[in-house]
């Protein structure tokens, strides 16, 4: 009886001159089956689709200066630049609406409104947050991950697809994906992070035997 | 007339003061908060050392500390050695430096961004490599001057990126020292 089992897929770095479906053909077509799910590394969508700055290309704004000061440390929105490029995208209005809502949201001990409201603000990664050579660029998240997701599925015959967002922290998400996908139940399975760190370079992972498990349960 | 008139400027400046009020209340909490002062200390560096040796090479290595002084979290995007010799000092021989942080050590001198937390800091591994243009290093470097050394590095965290730089020296008897050894 077939297990669920996750493999991941080690390629080489891809940059904005790869399409990530050729990509994961090259690198994993022929080990993805009808009853699998193929799993992408958002980051890796975004660089692909050349969605990256550098703190050098942009000009802050007195918005994300003053914004970035009220964020933790620990966040890419507490750069000035990560605040920049998410005003890039979003517009500094928009974003700048978006931290006052979710101030006051605050308030009435409501989280997260803020990254609720400016996605872009949710998906940068800031410096760092990538593997060399992007660890000098502020990566954006993927553009259109939904139909990303599609074209995977309609290259390789797999079962599914999602374009994910997962971390060492125990944080998963699934931004994208087929039709007929979870997205909760997918990011459960992706917990436990089997992209791995940056070094090992598996931005594709394979959940094999997903349909057969699916359906059995 | 004149009474809306009156009315209209009392709103204006109160609008000013008030934007002016948040304005200075914001510059001190941004002075409060800090931002990052990420610097080396050359002066507490290790003395240079022989790594490598051969008839016509030699491989100098020392070991920079640096620290963030400031009270926010700095990034080092990127960090490179220039060293400073020119040829109408010395020229008998070539030289190639690089750098890697000395706790995840590369071999390519590319420097790989990390993050450094206030009050915390890390150790830069500087390498030199002397090449000789006659062939035989010992013989070359006789007469070799103090030779400066800029680490070049850009930081960026809260406030805008910038690059600065911290010199350290290879004097002439440190390389002696270095090669005896």
């Amino acid at each position: 009886m077939a297990n669920l089992e996750l493999v991941p897929v080690h390629t080489r770095i891809l940059t904005h001159r790869d399409d990530i479906v050729e990509a994961i053909m090259h690198y994993a077509g022929k080990d993805i089956g009808p009853e699998d799910i193929v799993c992408v590394a958002e980051s890796v969508v975004a660089i692909t689709q050349g969605r990256i700055t550098r703190p050098e290309e942009l000009r802050p704004t007195w918005q994300a200066r003053l914004l970035c000061r009220f964020v933790p440390a620990e966040g890419s929105m507490s750069s000035v630049y990560g605040m920049q490029s998410a005003m890039e995208l979003d517009g500094k209005w928009k974003v700048f609406g978006a931290f006052i809502l979710g101030a006051i949201a605050k308030i009435f001990r409501k989280d997260g409104v803020f990254y609720q409201i400016s996605r872009a603000a949710a998906l940068t990664d800031d410096v760092t947050g990538t593997m060399p050579p992007f660890d000098k660029h502020i990566v954006y998240g993927p553009k259109d991950a939904d139909k990303v997701a599609e074209r995977i599925v309609q290259r390789t015959g797999s079962y599914g697809a999602v374009v994910a967002d997962v971390n060492d922290l125990k944080r998963a998400a699934v931004l994208g994906h087929s039709r007929g996908m979870d997205p909760k139940r997918i990011a459960r399975i992706l917990i436990d992070n089997p992209f791995g760190n940056d070094d090992q370079m598996t931005p594709i992972v394979i959940i094999k035997n997903f349909a057969s498990i699916s359906e059995r349960k | 007339m004149d009474m809306y008139f009156y009315t209209l400027v009392n709103i204006i400046v109160t609008i000013v003061f008030i934007v002016a009020v948040l304005f200075v209340a914001f510059r001190i909490f941004a002075w409060k908060q800090g931002n990052e002062e990420i610097v080396m200390l050359p002066k507490r560096r290790t003395q240079f050392e022989v790594e490598d040796i051969s008839f016509n090479q030699v491989t100098l290595v020392s070991d920079i500390p640096f620290v963030n002084k400031g009270r926010q979290n700095g990034t080092i995007m990127d960090l490179y050695p220039r060293h400073l010799l020119p040829q109408e000092q010395f020229d008998q021989v070539s030289i190639t430096s690089w750098t890697t942080d000395a706790s995840e050590e590369r071999h390519d001198g590319y420097w790989k961004s990390v993050i450094i937390e206030p009050r915390k800091g890390g150790t830069v591994r500087l390498r030199l490599i002397l090449n000789a243009k006659t062939g035989n290093i010992r013989k070359d470097l006789v007469g070799f001057p103090d030779m400066n050394i800029d680490i070049v590095y850009q930081v960026v965290g809260r406030s805008d990126w910038h690059i600065s730089k911290n010199r350290l020296i290879l004097t002439a008897e440190e390389l002696q020292h270095a090669m005896r050894q």
